[in-house]
């Protein structure tokens, strides 16, 4: 036990960066506690799209397609562009019956596939822009100052863009998305009762939105619109 | 069957009464106006508010309290409080929930001292199926709003055995005479059948009045059965037939295939559905009929299934029962390198989908790849029919000739009670020269394509993201505050000029309304009073201006006044002014008094804008 005790507060203690690279040595090798290794790493406030793919891949080998999905899902937020996300999230799907969160506002799915620095700079290069012109229009005068209003007006535009970005973003980090993760699908029913009869099953990896909680039983909205309840435990939040 | 409530507060104490405000026309004490209507107001706007701020109040109740072990009750279970409430029955319900719904009502009174009051009403119904006889109780509804809970009180409901007597409901006749009748049942058109026969079952309702609807149809688990559906009629549609010489209405529900899977004495479970039927003549035009509702459990049906008899020839499965017929087909020809397809088709009628077909023997000179299946399977005279394909695919590997040989199977036909074996055609393929097929590629692990991402730049800590971070916010709220700074930096700019031209002008105002004065009272001729006049107010536009204004023409001294701030009235004043000067100098004199009233209403009009700014 002590000696158990001292390899885990020597590993708590050892440079991340070893054990990232220990980690990625035994995931390389086959060894399923790589997924732990990559998920101590999270649990201790490190976060990259490269740790989420690594984790998924570990749990996708270990069986755990749900889980899988919500580390590509989070790497996803993280990097929308992340090509290696977005290659094994599609395998993963693939390997099984899903509902997928497909079906969304334009917007919604911009916000989703942009960046969120460059949501940042779409925002803010007007914006900045914008103030400028509107300064300099007040010491310009003729055609210049007519020049300067007319551009204004153009960076106000775009910036209204970048701020419609930002926002999407934003409410793209608060969305309740939950997967289903109990292997055999998680049955979900008209009302929060257990003896009630289910309508469907969902499958793993299911894509849900959280709607309400109400004790262990979840309000959820799946592809479609229709709703129902299912049990917390078989749904990660993303 | 009495209709049963109960209600409970939480916490065992009375809602709490709200106030009561009392007004009345015939009120001596206090007859003004302002006062009647505090009261009124008082009236409709505090008992709403004390309603809102009461604790939740949940009542249950239940369509009925004796009911048979086939039959299901409606439980109903309001709760005043909130729009928001949630109702959890409780795990040790001996009910199985067969549907449940909810709905939004609003509750509101008049009177009774309490004024107005509106509440929120959630109403939730079950239809509760008991899962035995006896005397079960309806364990108390937990109802949730907003934190709050409120608990019904336990009803006990009867469940009395399937077929037993009801004591009967007061007040309706008609409602236990149809009841009575009503049932669901199983007929199979036969009860030895051989393991893997068609057994063809139907379901019934057999009604005594017209059905209006039904739904929850619940089959049984068919636990050592195969089903296959061979009819669900869409339409309520019903034959007549007579039990005990009464006509009753019969309605199918639906009719299936089932396949006994193992030999002995299996039992097809009940089936249950709930039924909406309408009770009563309903009048002439059938508006008064009455639609009630009940629940039906049909009674199991025992089958002895017989196990095949001995004799099986040799490659026999025990799936493959019925009446069938086979036969091979392929190309006539084909390309050595390329796919040909030979097809093994079973027809007839048994339960295709579970058919075993024989596999396709190797056939020398090509390469045989894992077969696939189709069916195409319909009902046809109630019996399930259709056809099943296995198509293997062939790759000659060199030109010539294949050989697919003949291939047997065998089935047991239970009508003729004996095994039969079917022998397919050989079948003869010309091959054309062509290019040789490559080595077959390994199928592909899809866990083998996962993608893994590079170490570099993994271990990053977590942070918010950009636009929620301090210097990006404090960047976007900078730029509209230096404009902000810069405005009010030219605006105080332009104030201060403002002031400086300002006391300039107004000491030349002064200097320019003494020299005015003196010359008034002074004894100077026209020529040198009309100069002293035009001296002293171009004294007033030099000290306004700054610079001197002799070589100004009047237009550009009155632009550069404007210009400089001052008022225009004062401008045109002092403009005519020395006009005036230059008409009495060189025109011949005027009248001097007319002259140094106008310098002095030039000076007035100037000085009037300089004490209102």
């Amino acid at each position: 036990m002590i000696a158990l005790a001292l390899s885990f507060l020597l590993a708590a203690d050892a440079d991340p960066a070893a054990r990232l690279e220990a980690a990625a040595a035994r995931d390389a090798s086959g060894d399923p506690a790589a997924g732990e290794a990559y998920a101590a790493l999270l649990a201790e406030g490190f976060e990259s799209a490269a740790l989420h793919v690594r984790l998924g891949n570990a749990r996708l080998r270990a069986g755990e397609r749900g889980r899988a999905v919500a580390c590509y899902l989070r790497a996803l937020r993280l990097e929308p562009r992340d090509a290696s996300a977005r290659a094994n999230l599609a395998l993963a799907r693939a390997a099984g019956p899903a509902v997928t969160g497909a079906g969304r506002p334009l917007l919604a799915r911009m916000a989703e596939r942009t960046p969120e620095g460059a949501a940042a700079a779409l925002l803010a290069a007007p914006w900045l822009l914008l103030w400028a012109a509107l300064l300099a229009r007040r010491r310009a005068r003729g055609a210049v100052r007519g020049a300067l209003g007319a551009g204004a007006i153009a960076l106000a535009v775009v910036a209204t863009a970048g701020a419609a970005l930002v926002a999407g973003r934003v409410s793209e980090r608060r969305r309740p998305v939950a997967v289903v993760v109990a292997r055999g699908g998680t049955p979900l029913r008209d009302g929060p009762e257990t003896a009630l009869r289910p309508a469907l099953t969902l499958p793993e990896a299911t894509e849900v939105l959280v709607v309400a909680e109400r004790g262990e039983a979840v309000r959820v909205r799946i592809e479609g619109g229709a709703e129902g309840y299912v049990q917390a435990g078989d749904l990660e939040r993303l | 069957m009495r209709r049963r409530t109960g209600d409970f507060l939480p916490g065992g104490t009375a809602p709490p009464d709200p106030p009561i405000a009392r007004h009345g026309a015939g009120s001596s004490a206090c007859p003004c106006a302002r006062t009647a209507i505090i009261a009124l107001a008082a009236a409709f706007a505090i008992p709403p508010l004390a309603a809102a701020a009461e604790r939740p109040r949940a009542e249950a109740s239940v369509d009925r309290t004796v009911i048979a072990a086939d039959e299901a009750i409606t439980l109903r279970v309001r709760v005043e409080g909130g729009d928001e409430a949630a109702v959890e029955l409780g795990p040790r319900l001996p009910f199985d929930v067969l549907s449940r719904s909810s709905a939004r009502e609003a509750s509101v009174s008049l009177g009774g001292g309490a004024g107005v009051r509106i509440r929120q009403v959630m109403v939730f119904t079950y239809r509760l199926a008991p899962r035995r006889a006896g005397e079960l109780v309806v364990p108390p509804a937990i109802a949730t709003v907003g934190g709050a809970r409120a608990e019904t009180a336990p009803i006990r409901v009867r469940v009395v055995p399937r077929g037993a007597p009801l004591p009967a409901a007061p007040g309706n006749r008609s409602w236990r005479g149809w009841e009575r009748d009503l049932a669901l049942e199983v007929e199979v058109d036969r009860r030895s059948p051989f393991l893997g026969e068609q057994v063809t079952a139907s379901i019934w309702l057999i009604s005594p009045v017209g059905v209006v609807a039904y739904e929850g149809f619940k089959p049984p688990a068919y636990d050592g059965f195969w089903a296959e559906d061979l009819e669900t009629p869409q339409r309520l549609e019903f034959r007549v037939r007579h039990r005990a010489g009464v006509p009753v209405r019969a309605y199918l529900v639906q009719r299936l295939a089932l396949f006994p899977t193992r030999a002995g004495a299996l039992e097809l479970g009940p089936y249950e559905l709930d039924v909406a039927a309408r009770v009563g003549d309903g009048g002439p035009l059938g508006l008064l009929a009455d639609v009630r509702r009940a629940h039906r459990r049909s009674a199991p049906v025992r089958l002895d299934v017989k196990p095949l008899p001995p004799g099986a020839p040799p490659g026999f499965q025990t799936v493959n029962v019925g009446r069938f017929a086979i036969t091979a087909t392929a190309g006539a020809q084909a390309t050595a390198g390329e796919p040909a397809a030979v097809t093994l088709s079973v027809e007839g009628e048994g339960n295709l989908r579970a058919l075993a077909l024989p596999p396709l023997p190797d056939v020398p000179g090509a390469r045989r790849f894992e077969p696939t299946t189709t069916d195409a399977v319909a009902p046809r005279g109630g019996r399930l029919a259709g056809a099943r394909a296995v198509e293997t695919v062939l790759v000659p590997e060199t030109a010539g000739e294949l050989v697919v040989p003949p291939v047997a199977w065998s089935w047991f036909d239970p009508r003729a009670g004996r095994y039969e074996t079917a022998r397919t055609d050989e079948l003869r393929i010309a091959v054309r020269a062509g290019a040789a097929p490559g080595p077959a590629e390994p199928a592909a692990d899809p866990l083998a394509r996962l993608r893994v991402p590079p170490l570099a730049d993994a271990l990053r800590r977590r942070t918010p993201p950009p636009y929620a971070r301090a210097p990006y916010l404090a960047l976007l709220a900078a730029a509209p505050l230096a404009f902000a700074a810069a405005a009010l930096a030219d605006g105080v700019r332009a104030r201060r000029a403002r002031g400086a031209v300002g006391a300039r002008g107004g000491d030349g105002l002064r200097a320019a309304g003494r020299r005015l004065a003196e010359l008034r009272a002074g004894r100077l001729g026209d020529a040198a009073l009309a100069r002293g006049v035009e001296r002293a107010l171009s004294a007033h536009a030099e000290a306004r201006l700054g610079h001197p204004v002799g070589a100004l023409t009047r237009a550009a001294l009155a632009a550069a006044l404007a210009e400089a701030g001052a008022p225009r009235p004062g401008i045109d004043a002092l403009v005519r002014t020395l006009d005036a000067c230059d008409e009495a100098l060189f025109g011949g004199g005027g009248d001097r008094d007319a002259l140094l009233a106008l310098a002095e209403r030039a000076v007035a009009a100037l000085a009037a804008e300089e004490e209102a700014t």
